[in-house]
């Protein structure tokens, strides 16, 4: 745990050098804030971007010195919003900072609890666990997991569920606050959750998931993110 | 994506390629060798001066090719004497798709597939080949059986050009597992072989596998897994560039060719094709049989959580196998073999285990086994929790 914290102050300060590069941009630049839907939790109302994060938020963070990385933009459509991908979990807290630092909003990754939430009504696919004796739990639930594309695809391509929530079915896969190890709090937390079609765990430096495989299962085909907010609207 | 197939157009593709340099000379001298080869009353007579048996008096057997990873019905231990077994090879450009992100490449394929198929005979059989390049096409092909004595492993006897067919007769002298591939002439050898135009043969001993003691191996299943390096050319933006036929790669597919550096190594021609609902098969207290090839590439395959047997690294099966290895190496250019009884149920994967080109190219593949847990082989005493203080 130490290291990682070190490695999270390193990073840290790698921005705050850039940041310096990019003093004139900060006047310069407005971030473009995410569109918002307020979704009825059980917990209350939420407010959650309609979209992942767009490659195009993601560089202005970079234009202005806030994020350090910069990904590739993968293949997308010319002129057209697509999520921004490959960009692991302390890659996307500079984002966060520097958006709300900017903003003045507080703008945060879901739990996993709640992104489940938003996407209720999309079907999780069960299949029969491939063993039933618990002495093979390791292995039950392969084969349950869908070969998708990787293809990065714009913006809303996937459709959205009834409260207007885009993309959440598609083919990027999306941080969450929820650490993935039980007994660790965030801050020392090695692995977050990250779902989507189905739900996995990855280490805090994955910015692209395994290509050829895992030794089970199946990798998310994208790694992304999108932003909620309990703010007044 | 199918290819119009007018003469104009396989001629416009052919005079094309040929402007640019891209098919070499024997293009022309092909069309005269098929013909020979077509004549087909006269071509066994020149064949049977030099062959010691009696080739009229063989019984002939048709051998069913089937996609990889399976393999065709075959018997183990051979009954009755030598066989002509005859098989045809329909040679096919086709656009496949690698990996889930869509990358293309014009394969060129033995039946459709990369690899392409298995052929399995046995010590004394005769494999006879109708080699078929098809008016689809737009390059001219061959093929060069590893298995195989003289004439460049039968390439230099089976040059097709698109719509020609050409008919090969080759002995089966040498058991064991053994790599074939197109070997046109120049760079198109290496070219052809990374596009996918390779397969296997495995010629088993008339008594069946062995151990080093001599005592019988049989096996339940077999599974036959070709490993693809690929080399797909990007353009300036980083993304994989796509084609719209056959060739039209050739210049930048040779500069990604020649640093060596291949972007994707599969099993069975894409990504994932032998993962999830293609997962292999077996059950607890079968053996298994996988022949790995590679047919320009090194390969170390390794099964995690298993072992290798039996495993005739070499190909030879005149060689006493190895036993209970770990890891094995396939040399570029050869096939090889190994059994494996499956004792615990559960997943296996199959890798190429320089772990790089297992989980970041592609070499990855998996074994769903069912049966009964063994305690005794392994159990989890305490699961992951606290350290103990």
């Amino acid at each position: 745990m130490f290291t990682l914290a070190a490695l999270k102050v390193t990073a840290l300060a790698a921005v705050a050098g850039l940041s310096g590069l990019a003093i004139f941009g900060q006047f310069a630049t407005r971030p473009v804030e995410p569109e918002m839907i307020v979704v009825e939790l059980a917990g209350g109302a939420l407010s959650v971007a309609k979209y992942e994060v767009s490659w195009s938020q993601w560089k202005q963070c970079r234009d202005a010195g806030g994020c350090a990385f910069l990904p590739d933009p993968g293949m997308p459509a010319a002129g057209q919003s697509f999520p921004v991908t490959g960009v692991n979990r302390l890659d996307v807290e500079q984002f966060i900072g520097w958006l709300n630092g900017k903003s003045g909003k507080t703008y945060r990754l879901p739990t996993q609890a709640e992104w489940r939430e938003i996407a209720a009504e999309i079907p999780r696919p069960k299949r029969a666990k491939l063993f039933s004796d618990p002495r093979l739990a390791w292995a039950a639930d392969y084969g349950s997991m869908q070969q998708v594309s990787a293809r990065i695809e714009s913006a809303g391509h996937f459709g959205a569920v009834s409260s207007g929530v885009a993309d959440l079915a598609g083919n990027v896969w999306e941080w969450t606050s929820t650490c993935a190890v039980a007994g660790f709090d965030t801050a020392a937390c090695p692995a977050f959750v990250v779902e989507g079609a189905h739900e996995t765990s990855m280490s805090v430096f994955v910015r692209d998931p395994a290509f050829g495989g895992c030794a089970i299962g199946l990798p998310p085909a994208n790694i992304g993110f999108r932003l909620v907010s309990t703010d007044p609207v | 994506m199918t290819l119009k197939n007018t003469p104009q157009f396989t001629a416009s593709r052919r005079s094309l390629l040929q402007a640019m340099g891209l098919a070499s000379a024997s293009a022309v001298a092909g069309p005269a060798l098929a013909s020979t080869m077509h004549a087909e009353t006269a071509a066994p007579s020149l064949l049977v001066k030099a062959a010691a048996t009696d080739i009229s008096a063989l019984p002939r057997v048709k051998q069913k090719m089937v996609a990889p990873p399976f393999l065709p019905e075959h018997e183990q231990v051979a009954t009755g004497g030598p066989k002509i077994v005859e098989v045809t090879f329909n040679i096919e450009e086709k656009k496949l798709v690698i990996d889930k992100e869509g990358t293309e490449v014009w394969a060129m394929t033995y039946n459709g597939s990369v690899p392409g198929p298995m052929i399995v005979v046995h010590e004394g059989d005769y494999v006879e080949l109708t080699l078929r390049n098809l008016p689809t096409n737009v390059l001219e092909h061959n093929i060069d059986f590893h298995a195989a004595t003289g004439a460049l492993g039968g390439g230099a006897l089976t040059k097709v050009s698109p719509g020609e067919q050409a008919v090969l007769r080759w002995k089966a002298i040498k058991p064991g597992v053994f790599v074939y591939h197109c070997a046109p002439g120049d760079v198109m050898i290496p070219y052809h072989v990374v596009h996918g135009m390779n397969g296997a043969v495995m010629v088993l001993p008339r008594d069946g596998l062995k151990d080093a003691a001599g005592k019988p191996l049989k096996y339940d299943r077999a599974y036959f897994i070709g490993e693809q390096d690929f080399y797909i050319p990007r353009d300036e933006e980083g993304n994989y560039k796509k084609y719209s036929m056959a060739g039209e790669n050739l210049a930048d597919a040779l500069d990604v060719m020649r640093k060596l550096i291949p972007t994707h190594v599969v099993f069975n021609g894409a990504q994932g094709a032998l993962t999830g609902d293609n997962a292999m098969k077996a059950e607890v207290g079968e053996t298994v049989l996988f022949i790995h090839a590679q047919a320009n590439r090194d390969s170390r395959p390794h099964l995690i959580g298993g072992h290798g047997d039996f495993v005739w690294e070499g190909g030879s099966f005149n060689d006493k196998p190895d036993t209970n290895l770990e890891t094995w190496f396939i040399r570029g250019g050869s096939a090889g073999a190994m059994t494996y009884k499956f004792r615990q149920p559960g997943i296996y994967a199959y890798v190429n285990h320089n772990l790089i080109e297992a989980v970041m190219l592609g070499a990855t593949a998996h074994v769903v086994v069912k049966g009964e847990w063994n305690d005794d082989l392994m159990m989890q005493v305490a699961k992951p929790g606290p350290i103990d203080t």
